[in-house]
């Protein structure tokens, strides 16, 4: 297997080590991840690409400490995440990562405001700084005229920039994005890749799962295909035109 | 997240679904005033009693009975003294042996005082009298100590008599509070006025009403004991025959046959057996009638519940008179009679008419009474202290609030249930948005402090609400009682209160219940996997 990110194993920041998730569904035993080996630097913006059911969002579940796997070892700047305790992994999500979804998962009856102030309660930022963070952040991705609507008020590419501005208000180590532009129209999924581009080059990893090739190819530094639970392939961006 | 994030949280929450939360917290509020209203009828019965002991002075009087006899003189209340003097070989003495008790009293308060020495030493009976009182006021922590007799009385006022009862006391005892509460008029102010006090509950007995009690004072009363006595009978068994029934009997008499012993047995036994049946007739039925003629100075209150005040207060003097002057043949009075070691019937008046059946005494308020009570047993005397009466009657109080209590908790464990239902819809509803707060960084701990809030907000807001329902409907109650009491001209009385306690424990059990209740759905929010929450549908 090709390794596409060209980097010596201390700038790993993120590893993968055997990682398996299997399921039981009925009498059958589900091998959503079978055996995956990977490893994110610091800086990098991934891309998992790979049809439905190849296990990239199963792979992000488990590297964001949602879920926690079978066999296989998560290393986290040298600790290993599914040893941490629950306390400590929601730590972990609180104050290391952010997440983006497909669907945006904004809490409907919250404003924008609220919605992204919300990242903020569980990594003991003070309340009056939680406001002015939050609108900074709204203001910097284009929403200050937006800052009251709730998400039924917000068009897609609006709903989708608040789920970032939430992800990215507590300046993450590395951003989760799942499917981000998969509910979005092409001029909105250009505007939601911009953005992601550009906080990627101010410094934060970003490791994104879509199963649009021409988005990977945009803006990923690497792109990482998986099939059937397995990395088949694992490429510098654009090393396969 | 800190307790203002939880509580706005919880608000929100609650804010976005009115109807189910208000019909949520309506059940709280329901129970919550179910609960409050019936403990604030326990309450209120007790505060009343209370003020009522206060006002009159009850928690700082006690009464002082003869060794012995105190069950019989207070309504089967009396207290028998620890070192109890009844026994064979106790010693009755006499007023001039009490010098040595005196000298008891005098040089060993510290054993009077003390109960426990007082157990280990015999105590002669001594009479409850003169030199009695004197020593029984000596007691520290006694402010007054004086006699006081009950009679049976009929009472005449106009045109009106009706059966009642008067209590025989000396002036020095108005200075107490038991007498302190003068409605109109004044007290009289001499052991040897021919004044009486009489009470409110006399005047509705005399079919005056309270507004106009006022119309009493000057007004003359015969106050009259109907008694018999050992003269009526012996006149009846000697004499209670009439010419023609002695000329009759005479000529049954066979003279012939008063030779004949068993004749003259036979006639004697049937005379003696007729005169006994005609003394007993006489001791009995032959009552004579004693009056005193007095005037009303004035109407105290009291005598509306039971008779801790008698509705005719007398001057010593007359009720001296009225006790002097026979036996009623009434069971108490027999007890009296008895107790102070005189004949039923028989004219008291040279004898010992220096004892008296009970005393009062008007403690001092600072002076635990059960020092006293001790100090007094120990000098051989019975006690009955409405202070420990009102620990009795609190107990009492305690386990009618618990019975109420229960009822209203079954309300609330029936709201619980309803929190309980509304708690776990919300997490059906909301399981994405707890898998949302799990990916942003929320612990186990903070989602269950998220539900238990809001559980708790549901328990707090209709506790509050249940308080003031509940106060709401016992003013309603309240004012129809009043108006009820009024229409039948009885004073009005306040039957709930809400003190501070009892708001505290509703709100502090409807708080619990709420956060009870909300325990297994905040736990199950907790257990929410975020990966099923968030996964698309």
């Amino acid at each position: 297997m090709e390794t596409g990110s060209g980097l010596t194993p201390d700038d790993s920041w993120l590893q993968a080590v055997g990682l398996s998730r299997y399921y039981i569904r009925g009498p059958q035993e589900v091998r959503a991840l079978d055996g995956v080996d990977l490893d994110v630097s610091r800086g990098e913006f991934l891309a998992l690409v790979g049809s439905s059911g190849s296990g990239k969002s199963t792979l992000l579940n488990l590297l964001a400490g949602l879920d926690t796997p079978t066999a296989g070892k998560i290393l986290v700047d040298g600790e290993q995440l599914d040893t941490f305790s629950r306390k400590r992994l929601s730590r972990y999500r609180a104050r290391q990562i952010g997440m983006v979804f497909q669907s945006f998962n904004l809490i409907s009856h919250k404003t924008a405001l609220e919605n992204v102030e919300t990242a903020l309660y569980f990594n003991d930022t003070p309340k009056p700084e939680r406001r002015k963070l939050a609108t900074d952040m709204l203001t910097h991705l284009g929403l200050a005229e937006r800052l009251d609507h709730r998400p039924a008020d917000l068009s897609g590419g609006e709903q989708q920039r608040v789920a970032l501005a939430r992800a990215l208000v507590k300046r993450p180590q590395i951003l989760f994005a799942d499917e981000p532009t998969g509910n979005l129209d092409r001029e909105n999924t250009i505007q939601i890749a911009e953005t992601l581009k550009s906080f990627n080059r101010d410094g934060i990893t970003i490791v994104m799962v879509t199963h649009d090739g021409d988005l990977a190819e945009s803006c990923a530094t690497r792109i990482v295909r998986m099939d059937y639970g397995k990395i088949v392939s694992d490429t510098p961006a654009g090393a396969g035109k | 997240m800190t307790v203002a994030d939880l509580l706005q949280n919880a608000a929100g929450n609650l804010w976005r679904m009115k109807l189910r939360a208000l019909l949520t917290v309506s059940g709280v509020v329901i129970a919550i005033a179910a609960f409050v209203s019936m403990l604030s009828f326990g309450a209120g019965m007790q505060e009343t009693i209370s003020e009522r002991f206060e006002s009159l002075g009850l928690f700082t009087t006690m009464y002082v009975y003869p060794a012995g006899k105190g069950e019989e003189k207070f309504r089967g209340h009396g207290r028998r003294s620890e070192g109890d003097t009844t026994s064979e070989d106790s010693t009755r003495i006499d007023s001039t042996k009490i010098d040595s008790l005196q000298a008891y009293s005098s040089n060993a308060d510290s054993s009077v005082t003390d109960p426990a020495k007082a157990d280990t030493i015999q105590r002669p009976v001594i009479p409850l009298d003169s030199v009695a009182i004197e020593l029984l006021a000596k007691i520290p922590g006694v402010n007054l100590a004086y006699p006081h007799e009950n009679l049976s009385v009929k009472v005449t006022l106009a045109d009106t008599t009706f059966e009642s009862t008067a209590r025989a006391v000396p002036v020095s005892a108005f200075k107490t509070k038991m007498f302190s509460l003068i409605k109109a008029g004044a007290t009289f102010d001499s052991d040897t006025a021919r004044s009486a006090l009489v009470t409110e509950g006399f005047a509705l007995e005399a079919g005056v009403k309270l507004d106009s009690v006022k119309t009493l004072i000057g007004k003359s009363i015969i106050v009259s004991v109907e008694v018999i006595s050992l003269d009526s009978a012996i006149t009846r068994a000697l004499f209670n025959r009439n010419l023609d029934s002695l000329k009759s009997h005479f000529k049954g008499l066979r003279f012939d046959s008063l030779l004949d012993s068993e004749y003259r047995s036979q006639l004697l036994s049937r005379e003696l057996g007729g005169a006994l049946q005609r003394f007993l007739d006489g001791y009995l039925n032959s009552r004579e009638q004693f009056a005193e003629t007095l005037s009303i100075a004035g109407v105290i209150d009291g005598g509306r519940s039971g008779n801790l005040i008698r509705p005719v207060i007398l001057s010593v003097a007359s009720g001296r008179r009225l006790s002097d002057a026979g036996f009623s043949g009434s069971r108490q009075d027999m007890f009296t009679s008895l107790a102070s070691g005189r004949i039923p019937g028989m004219n008291t008046a040279s004898s010992s008419s220096e004892e008296y059946s009970r005393v009062t005494l008007d403690l001092d308020q600072g002076t635990p009474y059960e020092s006293i009570r001790d100090s007094v047993e120990a000098l051989g005397f019975e006690t009955f202290s409405f202070a420990e009466e009102f620990t009795e009657i609190q107990k009492v109080f305690l386990f009618f609030n618990l019975a109420l209590g229960m009822i209203g908790l079954i309300a609330l464990v029936t709201a619980g249930l309803g929190i309980v239902n509304t708690m776990v819809m919300s997490i059906l509803e909301r399981r994405r948005e707890i898998g949302v707060l799990k990916s942003l960084g929320a612990d186990d701990s903070d989602i269950k402090l998220m539900y238990l809030f809001e559980s708790g907000m549901i328990g707090s807001v209709g506790a509050i609400g249940g308080i003031f329902v509940g106060w709401l409907i016992t003013r309603g109650a309240s004012l129809v009682a009043d108006w009820y009491m009024s229409s039948k001209d009885i004073p009005s009385m306040e039957f709930f209160a809400l003190p501070i306690w009892l708001i505290l424990i509703a709100f502090g059990i409807g708080l619990f219940i709420s956060v009870i209740a909300g325990l297994y759905p905040a736990s199950r929010a907790a257990q929410v996997d975020p990966v099923q929450a968030l996964r698309n549908d």
